[in-house]
């Protein structure tokens, strides 16, 4: 047997001892990869989040917030419905300081075919939106027509099929690129169609609570200010009445959620050290105890002729193997989790989630790799170091 | 019994056994307000029963390992794998708990059942091929 086969050679022959080993290495590379796609995750959420919002501020009934808090629906796509006179829509344009102004109409489905529990429909003007219309024009480049939608990532309903809402079949032309927000699990049309859809749930009695015409009414208006103009602006369409409305800055929400990651990345990050400092002591440690097993065996091999170097190299190849082997299995229990729990996660931490592109995955998944290569290797040093200056004809004498 | 067989023994035993409550209770399929059954609501009683198998054949095979009955829970791990989604249809909207919470439970325990069984398969017909040449 050559030298270079003896460090493998070791490690198989006795399983029990690499097994503690690569699980210690295990959750080093399992906290570190995991933890890292995570935040990475909830950061990309999060820019998502504000390109989504696309406005300075997003105007609401004032009752809103009494039936469901609009920043649910655009943050764990939470249904609700709410509506307010169109004439605001023209009040707001006519204000001062307002550069675009935009309506969207909400409608939350009873059961649409495609899920069994409601979905959140939302209605724009394509002809002055200019928050959802960017977003859909990456997949589609033709115009929305009557009873055809759009739906986030989320809503598995595919190209081509129909679902039905209220009873209207209505056509899937185009599947959104995912946001990591609530916003994946809407479906989008026009003001037309959502008019027709209106007046089809008021035919199957159910409640609105819309005064006239379904065509003729707003959920949301979204606001961009002439720079410089937002605050003034904000105070501004408070004061207006008939209907009293809600403003909602949407630095205010992109802030909040800026806030809660920030807590979540700060403890996943804590963590990850904790976990790191008390893996990296439990590993020097053990490769110094296994170290001291070994002596009469690295002194066996010092007798037969291998060099100094040659038998700190043994240690550290081991430590190396045990390390990647640990590493890999590590990466790959993090992948079995995150990607197909991942609307679990995003779920229970209430926040925008949108996880990393393969790419970027292989880059964490290298970079973590490597790391723990590094770590291993740093907590076998020691032992390495006390194994290759063995002195043989001491420890053949306490063998004796 | 060997140590090692106890160990992947206990190991797929245990995975199955998750599975098979898992899927009776925090992970179970989606039921509709008014009560009735989802689309899934099969899903339930297929994840029960190869869950329940994998942890009898797991058993069996701790007493007396045999390649066969390793390779059918190995089997019965990518089944569970494949059932909800593949197999039997679920609801189609990711908003659902039966695509948030059991398709995922039944990939994640099918496909460690199904790698642990079949590492426990290659070492017992290691074994008994040095067995045969000794």
């Amino acid at each position: 047997m050559t030298p270079h086969k003896l460090p493998l050679r070791n490690l198989l022959r006795r399983p029990g001892r690499t097994a503690a080993l690569t699980v210690l290495v295990v959750f080093l590379a399992l906290s570190l990869f995991a933890g890292s796609v995570i935040v990475m995750s909830l950061n990309s959420g999060l820019g998502s989040l504000e390109n989504r919002l696309g406005a300075d501020l997003i105007v609401v009934p004032a009752t809103a917030r009494g039936k469901v808090d609009p920043e649910k629906i655009w943050l764990q796509g939470t249904t609700g419905y709410y509506y307010m006179s169109a004439s605001k829509l023209e009040e707001i344009r006519g204000m001062q300081g307002v550069a675009q102004a935009s309506a969207q109409v909400y409608l939350a489905s009873l059961r649409a075919d495609c899920c069994s529990m409601p979905i959140q429909v939302i209605g724009f003007d394509p002809e002055t939106d200019f928050t959802i219309r960017p977003w859909i024009g990456e997949r589609l480049k033709a115009d929305l027509g009557p009873l055809e939608v759009v739906v986030g990532s989320r809503v598995s309903a595919g190209v081509n099929e129909t679902i039905r809402i209220y009873g209207e079949s209505c056509l899937v032309i185009a599947r959104l690129a995912p946001t990591g927000t609530g916003l994946d699990t809407a479906v989008y049309c026009t003001m037309d169609t959502m008019a027709a859809l209106l007046q089809a749930a008021r035919d199957l009695n159910h409640e609105l609570k819309i005064d006239g015409d379904p065509a003729r009414v707003v959920s949301a208006i979204y606001v961009k200010a002439v720079p410089g103009e937002a605050d003034r602006l904000e105070t501004a369409i408070r004061q207006t009445r008939n209907p009293k409305v809600t403003v909602i800055r949407a630095r205010t929400v992109t802030s909040d959620v800026e806030r809660s990651l920030g807590g979540v990345a700060h403890t996943i990050t804590v963590l990850i050290v904790c976990v790191w400092i008390l893996a990296l002591i439990l590993l020097t440690a053990a490769f110094l105890l296994l170290g001291g097993e070994r002596r009469r065996e690295f002194a066996a091999l010092r007798a037969l002729g291998m060099s100094r170097g040659g038998l700190a190299g043994i240690a550290l190849k081991e430590a190396l193997l045990v390390s990647l082997f640990g590493g890999l299995i590590g990466i790959g229990l993090a992948l079995l989790f995150l990607l197909p729990f991942s609307g679990l996660i995003e779920s229970a931490l209430g926040l925008p989630f949108l996880q990393p592109g393969w790419q970027t995955m292989l880059i964490l998944a290298a970079g973590t790799l490597l790391a723990v290569c590094a770590a291993g290797s740093m907590a076998s040093v020691f032992s390495a170091r006390r194994l290759s200056r063995v002195d043989i004809s001491t420890i053949m004498r306490e063998g004796a | 019994m060997k140590k090692r067989d106890i160990a992947f023994g206990l190991i797929v035993g245990i995975l199955g056994l998750v599975l098979a409550v898992g899927a009776q209770t925090f992970a179970r399929p989606c039921v509709h307000a008014d009560g009735s059954a989802a689309v899934c609501a099969t899903v339930k009683t297929w994840l029960t029963v190869e869950g329940g198998l994998i942890a009898v054949l797991s058993g069996l095979s701790m007493i007396r390992p045999n390649a066969v009955t390793q390779g059918i829970a190995a089997a019965g791990g990518l089944l569970a794998a494949l059932t909800p989604g593949l197999l039997i249809p679920i609801c189609k909207s990711d908003m659902m708990a039966c695509q948030r919470v059991t398709r995922p439970t039944a990939l994640v325990i099918g496909i460690l059942v199904g790698i642990v069984s079949l590492w426990w398969l290659a070492l017992t017909l290691t074994a008994k091929r040095r067995e045969a040449r000794s």
